[in-house]
């Protein structure tokens, strides 16, 4: 369980940081070449309004469906519970028994969450028409 | 190759958490409860919510008990800390919670009763409160105080009318700037003393001598300004009516009873070592912001055509007479602080709960807003008793003997004139006159006048069911009689607040 010995302590952090630019950058020029590679091109009338799939503007002042909220805010949840987590995980040895309650009793509370939010129809797509 | 850690249990002292987890488990039981078998009526959500504040309760008065053997205690890595304060301040927030879940069972169908995560929110803000409330953590305060507080931005807009959606924004809006405040101020005194923690703070500071004033300065600014949003001292009132008129009456007298005792309760942590440093000249500026808040608040309240957005007025002057406890800062004024709250409580909770039971769901005609001036006129014909208890309620929040606030206003009166704050206790009298005027103008209004709309009598109890008169005579018993049970009260206040240091 040692640390590199490095002048800054922060060294590691900083790798991490010119990584993650990198690793950005290279994911989003990889989506967007894969995706005009593989997407259909076909420009239905529809598809060129203002917004494909909402309904009726008259109906729906705000183009973004409240559902990519609901997602939004799941995403979110089990992002903040990885970041909880990976510390646990990585000085799992050392936080023992005491460290392996408090985590279960962490991912309890998150479950009661989850299956509510499952219950509730937060993870389907409700779809408008 | 690094030690395990081991925690030994009994240093944990997790007894100090039951307080919380028990609204907490509450509201996970009644989210299972849900899942598994939707559709249950709300009375049985209420007898759920209102069983574990019993459980609640229960455990506070263990801890009292322990208090007076032991001491302070710690507990959770020092996180947790239940002095005095943090046992009255608890007391109150889940008495009074106790007594607005029940104004929920309406007569009249308010769909967000029927939700049970209403209850579930409701618990949780409660745990909110109390973490509050537990603690000299500067970041626990803060997490507490956002759990609550998002919590309560969304029960304000599950009332599901526009001016509760417009409450809600405007509620979240201010929450969310004093939430920004209250991390920068807590942020730069991390930064100058290196500690969370409110005792070491003020001992670091005391130590150098309070060498990096100008940063200090900064920081109570900070800090100020975020209790000010909190506590709707002038000028971080301005949300303060609006959201009131916009959400339902039961929670409007529950906002204005339940978080600002947390938030003085933090303040009084905060602010009683800084106001007679005489180097952060907060005592100055505590002066101002407690006389204006006082004096303006009573002044706005003169004009309103709108009774609940009177009460609204008059919950922020409320709020500055009591702050000027805080600015005396000596031990009878802090007591002298928790018995007017207890008091104000009552009062409120009875006063509020006379205009929920008189919501109507469609206005009559002429009816601008929910509870005009107007629409008690000539009460005392059509139903006296009504009439009486509500004027019993405004009697007492103007601070006539031997009603509730009353004393509450006489011992604060009190220990502004032994703390040697002479003119502050005159300013305190002048406006107890002035406050008199309005709640007197609904007096007139009730007994003096005619009925202005023509309406049968049903529209003044519309909403009167069992539970919500039991709450009524409840609030009607205790203003009468506080009397007999004053000074009782103040010896147990006096004797936790001295036990703890304040």
């Amino acid at each position: 369980m040692e640390h590199m010995d490095v002048a800054n302590p922060y060294f590691g952090v900083f790798v991490l940081f010119v990584l993650t630019f990198g690793a950005f950058y290279a994911t989003t020029v990889l989506a967007r070449l894969a995706s005009r590679a593989m997407a259909a091109k076909d420009n239905e009338k529809i598809k060129l309004t203002v917004y494909e799939c909402g309904p009726e503007v008259t109906r729906q002042p705000n183009r973004i469906s409240t559902q990519f909220y609901l997602f939004a805010l799941l995403f979110l949840l089990f992002d903040v519970e990885i970041v909880f987590m990976f510390p646990w995980a990585v000085d799992f040895r050392l936080l023992g028994w005491f460290g392996f309650v408090e985590m279960l009793l962490f991912i309890l509370l998150l479950a009661i969450g989850f299956i509510y939010a499952w219950r509730k129809g937060a993870l389907e797509w409700h779809n408008i028409k | 190759m690094l030690e395990p850690v081991n925690i030994s249990l009994e240093s944990l002292n997790l007894s100090t958490l039951t307080p919380m987890l028990i609204p907490i488990i509450g509201a996970l039981v009644i989210l299972c409860i849900d899942l598994i078998k939707g559709g249950l009526n709300k009375s049985l959500y209420v007898m759920l919510s209102l069983l574990f504040l019993l459980m609640d309760f229960g455990s506070l008065v263990d801890f009292a008990q322990l208090f007076s053997e032991n001491g302070t205690m710690m507990g959770f890595f020092d996180v947790m800390l239940i002095d005095g304060l943090a046992i009255i301040g608890q007391l109150i927030i889940v008495v009074s919670s106790m007594l607005f879940i029940p104004l929920s069972l309406t007569s009249k169908r308010f769909h967000e009763y029927s939700y049970p995560e209403f209850y579930a929110l409701f618990l949780f803000m409660i745990a909110g409160f109390q973490f509050m409330v537990a603690t000299d953590n500067l970041i626990l305060i803060f997490v507490g105080l956002e759990l609550a507080s998002l919590a309560l931005y969304t029960l304000i807009a599950l009332h599901n009318r526009n001016k509760s959606f417009e409450a809600a924004i405007k509620y979240f809006t201010m929450g969310a700037l004093a939430a920004g405040f209250f991390s920068f101020g807590a942020m730069i005194l991390y930064a100058l003393t290196g500690s969370i923690e409110i005792n070491q703070i003020s001992a670091v500071l005391a130590a150098d001598e309070y060498s990096n004033i100008g940063f200090v300065l900064v920081a109570v600014t900070f800090l100020l300004a975020s209790f000010g949003f909190k506590l709707s001292l002038i000028p971080f009132h301005a949300w303060t009516p609006d959201v009131y008129e916009g959400s339902s009456a039961a929670l409007a007298g529950y906002m204005s009873v339940v978080p600002k005792i947390a938030a003085f309760v933090v303040a009084m942590r905060l602010f009683e070592f800084l106001v007679h440093s005489n180097v952060v000249w907060l005592e100055t500026i505590l002066y101002v912001l407690v006389v204006l808040t006082m004096t303006l608040a009573n002044i706005w309240a003169l004009v309103q055509s709108d009774v609940k957005r009177m009460l609204a007025y008059s919950s922020i002057s409320h709020a500055g007479f009591v702050m000027a406890a805080i600015l005396i800062g000596t031990t009878q004024a802090n007591s002298a602080l928790f018995l007017y709250w207890v008091l104000f409580a009552f009062s409120n909770l009875g006063a509020f709960a006379m205009l929920w039971v008189n919501r109507q769901k469609v206005l009559v005609a002429g009816q601008d807003s929910d509870h005009p001036f107007e629409k008690f006129a000539g009460l005392v014909r059509t139903m006296p008793t009504a009439a009486a208890i509500m004027g019993l309620f405004m009697l007492s929040l103007a601070g006539l003997p031997p009603f509730g606030v009353f004393w509450g206003k006489m011992y604060m009166i009190a220990s502004a004139v032994s703390g040697g704050y002479t003119v502050l206790a005159l300013i305190m009298a002048l406006n107890s006159a002035i406050a008199a005027y309005y709640y007197l103008k609904l007096i007139v209004f009730m007994f003096m006048k005619e009925p202005v709309y023509d309406t049968d009598k049903a529209i003044h109890m519309v909403n009167a069911s069992m539970p919500l008169k039991s709450i009524i005579g409840f609030a009607t018993v205790f203003t009468i009689f506080s009397v007999l049970f004053v000074s009782p009260l103040m010896e147990f206040i006096t004797a936790l607040v001295y036990n703890s240091g304040y």
